[in-house]
């Protein structure tokens, strides 16, 4: 697991924090079943307060990537569960709002829009 | 109830007074204490270790008064501050000496490897350690005992950035197991910045403010612009306006009405910051 | 128990002091020798002063720092000046063993030196009596440092060491008037030795009352 938290950010610091774990769980870098370090020991690593991280991973917890589990500690949850596959949906949503407003800007229609989609997802199938 | 509470500390001098000073710090955490010299820091810390008795309010250590039981309540206190109050002629010898008499709590074997670990010489007389020296032997006399709180009063002031990096690891270690807590009253508010938990302000003798520090930092913008974009609305929004001839800096609060100016740079404060702009802004 | 830590600590705090208890007895016991009407007694008053220049370390080697050293043990509030006491207890007999011993030398070496009795009458009580004034000094001495919390540091110093000086000229005055002295034997002595140790209770008492108040 890497997490670096850069003071010059705009985000604070558990948002940091959280992201980086969310991104690396999201891409598989973190592999569901790992046990995360404790929300102490994870403050003492990288030299941050407890509330921090504590923050950090009451976001994670509560968007459905983690779960604390007696005995075990900090554990990240399986890929498969609900509440994270709203998150993965809802970043398709930001990005397509994204693609939709720029082809709006470049006065691309619907259509061309639709065919840009089918050419990319073929690329990438063809991966 | 949290491990140290402190309600309504008063105390009286010729030219200064404590007033109604009341915090909770829950077990496991850290909290800074900070501001100017003179704000009332030492005279808050005294009160809590009993150095100095307060004219009226009370102070529970994991419950306990000083009145009710004396012996176990200094017990619970490991203190640390900027200078030493080890007496001078006696040597580390005599010092493990006297912690292994009062303290039966205290690691011998303990204090001797970190005594190596950080080469404190063993037969000097105290007056002969280096303030780092003398700072490094009162942790090791904190750290090899049972305490409930360390309390530190300026300890890491006048140190090198590596010796307080060491330091404030191991008060990152001392807090791990989320039983003891930590009380760090300072001035070089770097030290806090990254691993305070909470940040008591304190100003001629009274509260600021005491908030996590997270919410703190959230809580405000450092925001710089051009002298031209400083309206008068502006001004008597922001906090503790520097002003300069090409620019002004200030505080902006982040839960303020009047949204910011895009025109204006923003960016997030330091704690350091933050504070010397609340206390322009007090003038 | 802790007032004998304190006393303890009070001993390691000074220790490197102490070579004074040896100094003293030897001046004393070369000035015996050499003058011709030497007095023992004088030379154990003389050793004794030093006991109560001693049992006075513990407070002046001590800043304002260190004693928030003391006050940090954890200990009932009162009981590190009872530790100061007995420590000042134990220097004035030391002193008092050592005087005796470097008299009791000279003896050996000057058999016409006595020291019991002089021209006749019997001082032995005399002995007892000297620790028991020095006692109260040494008493009145601590209680003065503890009732005192000067800010000015040299005042602190002169004031220490009056109680110490009149005991040095008291005594010497004393002793020309136990020219014409009945006996004194070691019954009064014993008699005179044990109130001054009830004085010195008391004035530990006092002190600790005091330093209780303070809410030490």
């Amino acid at each position: 697991m890497k997490i670096i938290i850069r003071s010059q950010s705009e985000l604070p610091i558990y948002a940091q924090i959280a992201e980086q774990i969310r991104e690396q769980i999201l891409t598989g870098t973190i592999p569901e079943g790992a046990v995360l370090p404790s929300i102490r020991a994870l403050a003492r690593e990288i030299g941050v307060s407890v509330i921090t991280t504590t923050r950090a991973y009451g976001d994670l917890e509560k968007e459905g990537f983690i779960a604390a589990v007696q005995g075990t500690g900090t554990v990240v949850l399986s890929r498969d569960n609900e509440l994270l596959r709203e998150q993965y949906l809802k970043r398709v949503e930001d990005s397509l709002m994204d693609a939709i407003s720029t082809a709006r800007t470049a006065g691309l229609d619907k259509k061309e829009l639709f065919d840009v989609l089918e050419a990319l997802w073929a690329s990438e199938e063809e991966v | 109830m949290e491990l140290l509470e402190v309600r309504g500390i008063t105390k009286k001098y010729a030219k200064f007074t404590l007033r109604d000073i009341s915090f909770s710090l829950p077990a496991g955490y850290i909290m800074g204490y900070v501001g100017r010299n003179g704000a009332g820091k030492t005279t808050t810390l005294s009160a809590i270790t009993r150095l100095i008795r307060p004219d009226s309010g009370t102070v529970t250590i994991d419950g306990l008064r000083f009145e009710d039981d004396p012996i176990a309540y200094r017990d619970s206190i490991g203190y640390i501050g900027d200078s030493s109050y080890f007496p001078r002629r006696m040597t580390l010898r005599d010092i493990r000496t006297v912690l292994k008499d009062f303290y039966p709590s205290f690691d011998a074997a303990a204090f001797d490897a970190l005594a190596e670990k950080w080469e404190l010489p063993d037969k000097a007389q105290i007056q002969t350690y280096s303030r780092g020296m003398k700072v490094k032997l009162m942790f090791a006399a904190a750290l090899c005992r049972e305490t409930k709180i360390l309390i530190l009063d300026e300890a890491t002031t006048g140190l090198d950035p590596r010796v307080r990096r060491e330091i404030l690891k191991l008060l990152q270690d001392y807090i791990a197991d989320g039983k003891h807590s930590v009380l760090f009253s300072t001035h070089i508010m770097e030290d806090l910045q990254d691993i305070a938990d909470y940040i008591f302000f304190i100003e001629r003798g009274e509260k600021v403010f005491c908030e996590p520090k997270d919410d703190i930092l959230e809580s405000y913008l450092l925001v710089k612009g051009g002298p031209e974009e400083l309206t008068p609305e502006l001004e008597r929004l922001l906090i503790g306006v520097e002003k300069h001839d090409y620019g002004f800096q200030a505080l902006y609060p982040t839960d303020s009405a009047l949204a910011l100016p895009p025109a204006l740079s923003a960016e997030k404060p330091t704690i350091d910051q933050i504070v010397v702009h609340i206390l322009e802004g007090r003038e | 128990m802790r007032i004998l830590k304190f006393a303890h600590l009070d001993y390691l705090k000074t220790s490197r002091m102490n070579y004074m208890l040896l100094l003293f007895p030897i001046l004393a016991a070369v000035m015996l020798l050499a003058s011709a009407d030497g007095s023992a007694l004088f030379a154990v008053g003389y050793c004794l002063f030093a006991g109560i220049v001693l049992a006075a370390f513990p407070y002046n080697l001590t800043s304002e720092s260190e004693r928030g050293f003391l006050q940090m043990l954890p200990a009932r509030p009162g009981e590190a000046v009872l530790g100061h006491f007995l420590y000042g207890l134990c220097m004035v007999l030391a002193s008092f063993a050592v005087g005796m011993l470097a008299v009791v030398i000279c003896h050996l070496v000057q058999p016409a030196l006595t020291i019991l009795r002089v021209d006749g009458t019997d001082v032995s009580g005399l002995y007892l009596a000297l620790i028991g004034v020095a006692l109260l000094f040494t008493g009145l001495q601590s209680l003065l440092m503890t009732a005192l919390r000067l800010e000015n540091i040299h005042l602190v110093q002169i004031i220490r060491i009056v109680p110490a000086f009149v005991f040095f000229f008291g005594f010497n005055k004393g002793l020309d008037m136990t020219e014409a002295m009945p006996d004194f034997g070691i019954g009064p002595g014993l008699a005179a030795l044990g109130a001054c140790l009830g004085i010195y209770g008391l004035l530990a008492l006092i002190s600790r009352a005091i330093t209780i108040r303070r809410g030490e």
